[in-house]
């Protein structure tokens, strides 16, 4: 009578022994109590093992909101990202040309608030910023599409090599908010400014209609309101709380590059999407550079090396946005009221 | 002949993400690893053995980042406890993990995190399906070492969680 080995044992109900090996324990299996012991104990620490193992999957309570949790869970869907394929929102394979912000919100806001100039001097100063801090690291990022010969990388930077078919022609306008003083004067500030964009967006499309059915316009134009110097680099380090990841892979086809969605609503601290454009280290770049400051007084982005930790409970402190979506135009506005910005992106077809 | 890595990424994101969300009891934190090691993927030239080179490269970069969880940690218990806040404020209601599950996970947690990193690892690999072969490949020990390295491992994580479950049993008689 053999001393058993476990570790043999446990090989071979693992079925990691070859054909001889394999006979022999079982011999000994069958005519050795001790053996056959030890089979049956490490049989029941390989179930064991595997139950204690699943129950890791479990998310504790309340991280995951409710939208989400009510989900049913199998196991193919405990990680939907890996498995679930990117649908294509239907307002992302519309259209053509990209830009403007809403003019009209603008106006209606500047008129609206008189602190409406400082903070459109804040964007000017958080637009250089962007221009001197975020975009450098992150254009300077590999992008791992480039090395793929199969797939080129598309990217901001890069946007004006892009065929004019699908070429993201995006000009951003933004229309900052003053900061309001009182919480429900800046929902309805907000409200209205999403009604205007909604409204300015319905004679758009009518015009658009019009004009189309004159001349046949191919690929992506910017209306003339829209100044072409705004810099793209604004929206690379916006930062926005999507309620779906729909929102985000929409927002990320939209922009051609990854999106960073500071996401209370998606249950996480944050998420740090790379499409195919850009790599996990540029994102996290990003992630660290990026700081948008709920207050419309200091809007802006500032580069301020900080650690990805800091940057990332930062975000999810300072940026709680929605993201909604009119036609091809993309509302962001601010939870507080404080800040709105309008993106009207185009969207290449697929 | 380039790595394709569209493929690499949808064979093995999935386990990938899960091996890494067990190991670090993070999942945002498993994908930006899993991300990253795609990363890797993408700069190599040829890869032998894909899956065991991949998960060889996750592990060596939980590894290289394990000096950060202490912090990250912090901030993320402190995040959930401010979502928790939100959440429960807010009126909305919804499924969610009944206090046993949780105290399941919970004592799973505690009772892998108590394992040597390399019985860990051989559980966590084992889980996603790795052979010996792979699982020698990315602990860097001989084949014939990983059966009893996981008959150890599975031994003590089974004690460690039995003794964790009968405290936690023991300890809410006691409150009740």
């Amino acid at each position: 009578m053999s001393h058993p080995d476990e570790g043999l044992i446990h090989a071979w109900l693992d079925g990691e022994l070859d054909a001889a090996e394999s006979a022999r324990i079982e011999s000994l299996v069958k005519s050795d109590p001790a053996w056959a012991a030890a089979a049956a104990e490490a049989r029941g620490l390989i179930a064991a093992t595997s139950r204690i193992v699943s129950a890791l999957d479990d998310v504790p309570a309340n991280v995951i909101p409710a939208a989400r949790a009510a989900e049913p869970r199998t196991d193919a869907k405990v990680f939907p990202r890996a498995t679930k394929p990117r649908g294509t929102p239907w307002w992302a394979l519309r259209a053509a040309a990209v830009l403007v912000v809403v003019a009209g919100t603008v106006v209606v806001m500047r008129n609206a608030t008189p602190g409406a100039v400082e903070a459109g001097a804040g964007l000017a100063t958080s637009a250089a910023d962007l221009k001197d801090s975020a975009v450098a690291p992150l254009a300077a990022a590999p992008a791992p599409g480039a090395s793929s010969a199969a797939r080129p990388a598309p990217s901001v930077a890069s946007s004006a090599d892009r065929p004019a078919g699908s070429r993201v022609a995006e000009q951003v306008a933004a229309a900052p908010l003053a900061a309001p003083s009182r919480r429900d004067a800046a929902t309805n500030r907000a409200a209205a400014a999403e009604a205007d964009v909604a409204r300015q967006l319905a004679t758009e499309e009518k015009a658009k209609e019009s004009e189309s059915a004159k001349l046949p316009v191919a690929g992506a134009t910017a209306p003339a309101s829209v100044p072409a110097s705004v810099p793209a680099a604004e929206r690379r380090a916006l930062g926005f709380a999507a309620k779906t990841m729909e929102d985000v892979s929409a927002a990320e086809r939209c922009f051609r590059e990854p999106v960073v969605a500071n996401s209370r609503e998606l249950g996480v601290m944050h998420r740090v999407r790379v499409g195919a454009d850009s790599v996990a280290r540029g994102a996290e770049e990003r992630l660290d550079r990026a700081r948008v400051p709920a207050d419309s007084a200091s809007r802006g982005v500032e580069a301020r090396p900080r650690a990805r930790a800091e940057a990332s409970a930062e975000m999810a402190r300072r940026v709680s946005v929605s993201m909604r979506v009119r036609g091809d135009t993309l509302i962001i506005v601010g939870a507080d009221g404080s800040t709105m910005r309008a993106l009207r992106v185009s969207c290449p077809s697929p | 002949m380039p790595v394709d890595v569209d493929r690499l990424f949808r064979e093995y994101h999935e386990t990938l993400v899960r091996y890494l969300t067990r190991r670090l009891g993070d999942r945002d934190w498993a994908e930006e690893v899993t991300q990253e090691t795609f990363v890797r993927a993408l700069r190599q030239d040829a890869i032998g053995n894909e899956r065991s080179w991949l998960f060889a490269v996750a592990s060596n970069l939980v590894r290289d980042e394990a000096r950060k969880v202490a912090r990250q940690r912090e901030h993320l218990q402190l995040l959930a406890a401010e979502e928790r806040e939100r959440e429960s404020e807010s009126a909305v209601s919804g499924e969610e993990m009944t206090p046993e599950r949780a105290k399941d996970a919970a004592c799973a947690r505690k009772a892998l995190d108590s394992l040597a990193e390399r019985d860990r690892q051989a559980l966590l690999l084992k889980a996603e399906g790795l052979n010996y072969d792979e699982m020698a490949d990315v602990l860097e020990i001989e084949k014939s070492s990983v059966g009893t390295t996981l008959s150890r491992a599975r031994r003590r994580l089974a004690e460690t969680y039995d003794s964790l479950r009968n405290e936690a049993t023991g300890s809410a008689h006691v409150a009740s």
